[in-house]
C-alpha cells in the first residue's frame, strides 16, 4: 500500500522526467522529499491531498502520464480540473527551481531552503551547478561531463548526450 | 592485512624508538590508574537497531563493518552507527602505542600516529627529497629548536592555524585566525601521514612541485591507495588486504598548570613548539607541555573514494550552543563572561604569537559547539568510556561524528582493481557523493566555520574536494600537496 510521501514521489518523477530513484534514493541525507511534502502541504492544505489522491487513483486505473500530458496541455483530462494542474505545476517548478510558486499567483515566489536552490534539478539538466556551490572537483571544466541520463537516472552507465 | 599491518605497527615502532619521536611530559602530578596490557577488549554498543562492536586494539580496521544491518535495517541512522564504530575502532587504533600498549604510561602511552611522518618532514625547502618510499623521514627541526638542547624525544609542532598558508612563515597573513585557549596561548596543530599515503607521495615525487609539474605531465592523475580487506580471489583486493591512505590532523594546547591544567587529563607531550617569523619578530622556538584537543581522521577505503572523515575532541573543550553548561571551566570557553569576544568568530586583533599568552579575554577564542553530538553518538561515546577507555587519558575523548559518502559511487559500484589500487571511482555526477551528515565541524579545527550554511560551513568532503596540487590539478581530497617547495620545473 503506496504512503501518500511514495505518491508524491512517483507524481514527482513523472512531472520532472527524473528517475523516482533520485527523489527517494534508499538513503537521503538530505531528504527534501519531506521539507517539499510538508512544505507544500502547509501551504495547500487542502489542494495537495486531492492532487495526490487524484493522481493515485489515475495511476491505479492505468492512467500513466495523465497529469505530465495534463500539465502541458497536450491533453485535458477531467480528473485534473484547472487548480489541481496549476498546483503541479508548482511542485515540477519547486523540483526544478528549489523555489515555490505561489499557483493562485506565480509571481509570488519563495525559495524554500539553501538546500532546496542548490538542489534545484535545473543545475543537473544544464549539467551546471548553483553559482559557488559546485560539487564537482577543481578542474572540472576541462573535463567531459557526466552523460546527461546519468543525471537524470542515476545510472552512471546511461548512455546519452556528453560521455 | 593482519601481516601489513603487524610489520607496519613494528617498522613504526622502531623508528619511534630510533629517533625518539615522543616524550611523555616530565610534569604529570596526578598519577591515572594503570591500564590493563591486555590490548584487546571489545564492547557491544546498540546504536539505532543495530549492535555496533567497537575493539580496543591495535588494528586500524580497513572498513566500517555492516554486518549488523539487514536490509530491512537499511537506514541513514543505522549506517551512520556503522561509520561510527568505524571511527571509534580507528581511533582506539591509531591511539595505541606503537608496540601495542594503552594507557600503560599513567594511563597515557606514545602512539602510533605521531610516529607517522607530519607534514613538515615530506614537503622540505626547494622541494627536497624527503627519503625512500618504505621509510619514515627524519624530523625536520628548526634551527631555532636545535639551539635549546638535544631534542631527541621531542615532538615539533608548528602549524598555529589549520589553513596550509599558515604554515608558510609568515608569508601569509592569519586568515584564518587562530585558536586561542582561555588561558591565552595559541593552539597547535599538526599534520601526519601513514606509510601508504607517504609512499605514495615519494615514489611519485609529489613532494616538490617539478615532481608534481612531471606527473601532471605524464597524464597522471593523483589517485591515493585505499583500504580495502583480504580478498581470496584478488578480484577486490589483494589476498592479504591492504591499508590504503590515513592522514590525521591533531589540535593540541599549551598545559598551562599554573592556570589550573591537570597534564593528566590529556594526552599530552613535551614538545619543541616552533613560532615562525612575523612581521619584525624573528622565528622562535620553545619547550612546553601540549596536550592534544582536537582528532580529524581521513582514510580513504575501497568504497569511499571521497575518503571517510571522523573526528574526535577533548570532553572538556567547548559547551553546546543553547544547552546547559555542563562543566565549571573549558578550553576554548569562559562561561559568564562580560568581555569576551563574540562567540565562534576570531578573536580580536592584532595576532602575533609571539606575544602570549594573551591576557585580554577579547583576545581569546571564544567557542561554541553549533551542531550538536546525536543522541546515538553520544550514547556509543559513554559506553566506550566506561568499557573501554576508563581509567586512561583516553576516557577524556569523545566522537563528534563521521562523514561519509551516501552516494560514494552512483548507481553500479565501478569495478575495483589493482591499477586502480583496488579503489572505486568518484560519483560522476556528484563526486562529493552526498555526505552524511551534510555538515560536521571540530570546534578546534573549524572554530570559526561551523553551521549549516552551504560552503560556507564546515563539511569535510565538500571542502577536499577541492584541494589541489601546485599546479591546479586535483590531488585526491588533500591540501598536503599544497605544500610542496621547490621550482615547479
Amino acid at each position: 500500500m503506496s504512503t501518500q510521501m511514495d505518491v508524491f514521489v512517483q507524481m514527482s518523477a513523472e512531472l520532472t522526467g527524473f528517475d523516482a530513484s533520485m527523489f527517494a534514493p534508499s538513503v537521503d541525507p538530505a531528504n527534501l522529499k519531506k521539507v517539499y511534502f510538508d512544505f507544500i502541504l502547509d501551504k495547500e492544505p487542502e489542494s495537495f491531498p486531492e492532487l495526490l489522491n487524484a493522481y493515485a487513483a489515475a495511476q491505479a486505473a492505468g492512467g500513466s502520464g495523465v497529469l505530465s500530458a495534463a500539465v502541458t496541455g497536450a491533453t485535458p483530462a477531467p480528473a485534473f480540473p484547472p487548480e489541481l494542474v496549476r498546483l503541479a505545476m508548482s511542485v515540477n517548478k519547486l523540483w526544478y527551481l528549489g523555489s515555490w510558486y505561489n499557483p493562485q499567483n506565480t509571481n509570488d515566489q519563495q525559495v524554500v531552503s539553501e538546500q532546496s536552490y542548490i538542489r534545484g534539478l535545473a543545475w543537473q539538466v544544464m549539467q551546471s551547478h548553483a553559482m559557488g556551490n559546485s560539487p564537482f572537483t577543481f578542474g572540472y571544466w576541462a573535463k567531459d561531463p557526466a552523460a546527461s541520463l546519468a543525471l537524470t537516472t542515476g545510472n552512471p552507465a546511461a548512455d546519452g548526450g556528453a560521455g | 592485512m593482519k601481516r601489513i599491518l603487524a610489520v607496519a605497527v613494528c617498522v613504526a615502532g622502531l623508528v619511534a624508538l630510533y629517533f625518539g619521536v615522543i616524550a611523555k611530559p616530565q610534569n604529570e602530578a596526578t598519577l591515572l590508574p594503570q591500564a590493563s596490557q591486555s590490548l584487546q577488549k571489545s564492547a557491544q554498543v546498540k546504536c539505532g537497531s543495530t549492535t555496533q562492536t567497537i575493539t580496543n586494539g591495535p588494528a586500524i580496521p580497513a572498513i566500517p563493518d555492516f554486518a549488523s544491518i539487514t536490509d530491512n535495517d537499511f537506514s541513514l541512522e543505522n549506517l551512520q552507527c556503522a561509520f561510527d564504530s568505524f571511527s571509534w575502532n580507528s581511533f582506539l587504533a591509531l591511539n595505541h602505542a606503537p608496540e601495542g600498549g594503552f594507557g600503560t604510561s599513567n594511563g597515557d602511552n606514545d602512539t602510533v600516529w605521531e610516529t607517522w611522518a607530519e607534514s613538515s618532514d615530506i614537503f622540505l625547502e626547494g622541494g627536497a627529497d624527503p627519503g625512500q618510499p618504505g621509510q619514515t623521514p627524519p624530523r625536520d627541526i628548526p634551527d631555532e629548536c636545535l639551539a635549546l638542547g638535544d631534542p631527541k624525544g621531542m615532538a615539533v609542532i608548528r602549524q598555529i592555524g589549520k589553513h596550509p598558508d599558515l604554515l608558510e612563515e609568515a608569508t601569509q597573513p592569519f586568515n584564518s585566525g587562530p585558536l586561542i585557549d582561555t588561558n591565552g596561548w595559541y593552539s597547535r596543530f599538526a599534520i601526519s601521514v601513514n606509510q601508504p599515503m607517504y609512499n605514495y607521495i615519494t615514489e611519485n615525487q609529489l613532494y616538490s612541485k617539478a615532481g608534481q609539474t612531471a606527473f601532471s605531465k605524464a597524464g597522471k592523475a593523483v589517485n591515493f591507495t585505499c583500504s580495502c580487506p583480504p580478498d581470496a580471489t584478488g578480484t577486490k583486493c589483494s589476498p592479504t588486504g591492504q591499508q590504503g591512505a590515513i592522514m590525521v590532523k591533531a589540535a593540541w594546547k599549551v598545559i598551562d598548570a599554573d592556570e589550573g591544567d591537570d597534564a593528566s587529563q590529556f594526552h599530552a607531550a613535551d614538545a619543541l613548539v616552533y613560532t615562525p617569523k612575523f612581521n619584525d619578530k624573528p622565528a622562535s622556538c620553545k619547550k612546553q607541555t601540549m596536550g592534544l584537543v582536537g582528532f580529524h581522521i581521513g582514510h580513504k577505503t575501497i568504497n569511499d573514494p571521497q575518503w571517510l572523515w571522523s573526528t574526535f575532541e577533548h570532553v572538556a573543550n567547548v559547551p553546546q550552543k543553547d544547552r546547559p553548561q555542563s562543566r565549571a571551566s573549558y578550553n576554548y570557553f569562559i562561561p559568564d563572561c562580560t568581555d569576551c569576544n563574540a562567540v565562534n568568530t576570531p578573536p580580536a586583533q592584532p595576532w602575533n604569537p609571539h606575544i602570549q599568552p594573551v591576557t585580554a579575554n577579547a583576545g581569546k577564542s571564544q567557542i561554541e559547539r553549533s551542531i550538536p553530538i546525536t543522541d546515538e553518538t553520544v550514547a556509543m561515546n559513554a559506553v566506550v568510556t566506561s568499557a573501554l577507555t576508563k581509567g586512561t587519558v583516553w576516557e577524556n575523548y569523545h566522537l563528534i561524528s563521521t562523514q561519509w559518502p551516501t552516494q560514494a559511487t552512483l548507481g553500479q559500484a565501478t569495478v575495483p582493481d589493482a591499477q586502480n589500487g583496488w579503489c572505486t571511482s568518484l560519483n560522476p555526477v556528484d563526486p562529493t557523493g552526498a555526505p552524511a551528515p551534510a555538515f560536521l565541524a571540530n570546534t578546534t579545527l573549524e572554530s570559526y566555520i561551523q553551521g549549516t550554511v552551504p560552503q560556507a560551513s564546515s563539511n569535510c568532503i565538500s571542502c577536499h574536494k577541492d584541494a589541489t596540487m601546485t599546479n591546479g590539478t586535483f590531488s585526491d581530497f588533500t591540501y598536503l600537496l599544497e605544500r610542496a617547495k621547490g621550482p615547479a620545473q
